[in-house]
């Protein structure tokens, strides 16, 4: 293993060690006061970061097959909490087995083969003409417009997006053949760094907030202080990437604002549904889809400006 | 063997169906009980099985139909070996004498300490409203007037496996536990059927779909 990974490693293992240092004398310090309900929620999300880091460096570990099987089980999960919050009906039963056991496990063997062409255009083109075509051979018609497009909206938000997480580790990029994994590392890193900026600053200092309507927890303060912070985090690691400094800071910065907007559009449909998270599989943050769901919109893009401007 | 194959079909639904619980007062849940619910799936006694404590679990009977019970030798094998059942022939609907001997089978299981889990719609419904119940649970409760009844509702069982299809689309279930009722002593047939049936569809919520 590289010294670099370790150093990522070691840095991640550092941060969740100081957070749950703090958390324990936060929860000494106002045991019985009004803020115990805030600090005990820190704790859990703390605890669950432990949880999710291991798990995490595991897979990334084993290699390929593991981080590919990793965001595998992370898509079936958040496919199955998108879905779950759909009124899909009956006529919908035999599209959803294709969605859950055909594409959605064939989009991550093309990851596995490296067969870029139609990792790329599996979802969009096949895919989206066959879900469409299943629910019609049911004879359904009611709302089959809005059922439909729900489905391909799951499909490609829980599964095509997430799915460019793991493909970074098939871009031949040259001087860097063998060290992928530390751009998945890298983005991992910077999305979920600014999530948590973004909640900090939001906490102690939000005031303004930047869509009242969608979410009250997303304010000015929060995004601006988690967006540069992790920016700059982003800089401070373009050691262990293909990038220059600048570039660095740059794509931190692409990442970070595209992982807000997809926070703000999950937050739309939850807010939409009535709801305040997907799921609660992970003790403090909610769904699997609550936790990707700056994921969702950053892995594309990221991967297509590497794909673009670094694979010679 | 049939006590790992439980754990397994039981450990099974769970994962598929991926059921969030809750219970309204837990501490309400023991003693001799009858578990009644929304029947929308095939899914819907083994998900409720498996939710149960241990020590109720190993003395809940599911009370189902003989012709979906012993249709092939699996459904024999699970419904003799593997849970405890207590099978209703339906072909006879409307027969006066099965009906009752179903009703006093079920009463000599509830006498002996035991738990039911029965379904008053009768059938499977296609969506997830609660359809009027049948007489069945009224000359029960009223056979049994010592036993509570406690109603569950299930959500989102038919859009995990619904009524003609056999494959399972993992979606996430719900579970609610209610507080048990009990035939009050000058409650009548309908005004019993009627209580029941709106304490368990108030149990559900109704943003989804």
């Amino acid at each position: 293993m590289d010294n670099e990974i370790k150093y990522l490693f070691g840095g991640i293992l550092s941060l969740l060690t100081i957070a749950s240092v703090i958390g324990f004398l936060l929860a000494r310090k106002y045991k019985d006061s009004s803020a115990k309900h805030v600090i005990d929620n820190l704790n859990a999300r703390t605890k669950a970061w432990w949880q999710m880091c291991a798990v995490f460096a595991v897979s990334l570990l084993i290699g390929k097959t593991g981080s590919v099987i990793l965001f595998c089980i992370m898509s079936f999960l958040a496919l199955r909490e998108f879905i779950t919050l759909t009124p899909t009906k009956k006529g919908d039963h035999k599209t959803l087995f294709w969605l859950f056991f055909v594409i959605l496990p064939y989009q991550y063997y093309l990851v596995y083969t490296k067969w870029y062409g139609m990792f790329a255009i599996m979802i969009p083109v096949y895919a989206f003409l066959l879900i469409p075509l299943r629910s019609a051979l049911a004879g359904d018609t009611n709302n089959f417009l809005e059922r439909t497009a729900k489905i391909q909206w799951g499909a490609v938000v829980c599964v095509y997006c997430v799915s460019h997480a793991p493909a970074l580790l098939i871009l031949d990029i040259p001087n860097y053949s063998g060290e992928n994994v530390k751009l998945l590392l890298f983005l991992a890193i910077i999305v979920q760094m600014s999530d948590v900026l973004q909640y900090v600053f939001g906490k102690t200092l939000g005031k303004h907030k930047v869509v009242p309507n969608v979410s009250p927890n997303k304010t000015w303060e929060g995004l601006i202080g988690g967006v540069v912070f992790a920016s700059l985090i982003g800089m401070g690691l373009w050691w262990s990437t293909p990038f220059s400094p600048l570039a660095a800071l740059a794509i931190s910065l692409v990442i970070t604002m595209m992982g807000f907007a997809g926070g703000l559009v999950m937050s739309a449909i939850k807010r939409d549904r009535g709801i305040k998270d997907f799921g609660n599989i992970i003790q403090g943050h909610g769904g699997i889809m609550d936790r990707i769901d700056s994921l969702c919109f950053s892995a594309p893009v990221f991967f297509h400006i590497v794909r673009y401007y670094y694979t010679g | 063997m049939a006590g790992l194959i439980a754990k397994i079909i039981l450990y099974f639904c769970r994962l598929i169906s991926g059921v969030q619980v809750e219970i309204k007062d837990a501490e309400l849940i023991n003693g001799t009980l009858i578990f009644y619910g929304n029947h929308s799936s095939h899914l819907d006694s083994m998900v409720i099985l498996s939710l149960l404590p241990k020590e109720l679990r190993e003395k809940t009977f599911i009370v189902g139909s003989k012709k979906y019970w012993q249709a092939n030798a699996v459904r024999r094998y699970v419904s003799n070996r593997v849970f405890k059942t207590m099978l209703i022939d339906r072909s006879g609907e409307g027969n006066e004498a099965g009906a009752f001997a179903a009703i006093s089978n079920m009463s000599n299981i509830l006498s002996e300490g035991n738990c039911i889990i029965i379904f008053p719609e009768g059938t499977r419904s296609l969506d997830e409203g609660v359809s009027n119940f049948k007489g069945g649970i009224y000359h029960l409760a009223k056979k049994n007037n010592d036993v509570k009844l406690v109603p569950i509702f299930l959500e989102n069982m038919n859009r995990i496996m619904p009524k003609g299809e056999l494959i399972v689309i993992p979606l996430l279930g719900r579970a609610v536990f209610g507080n048990p009722i009990k035939l009050t002593e000058d409650e009548g047939k309908e005004e019993f059927l009627i209580r029941a049936r709106n304490e368990l569809a108030a149990l559900g919520r109704n943003d989804l779909g």
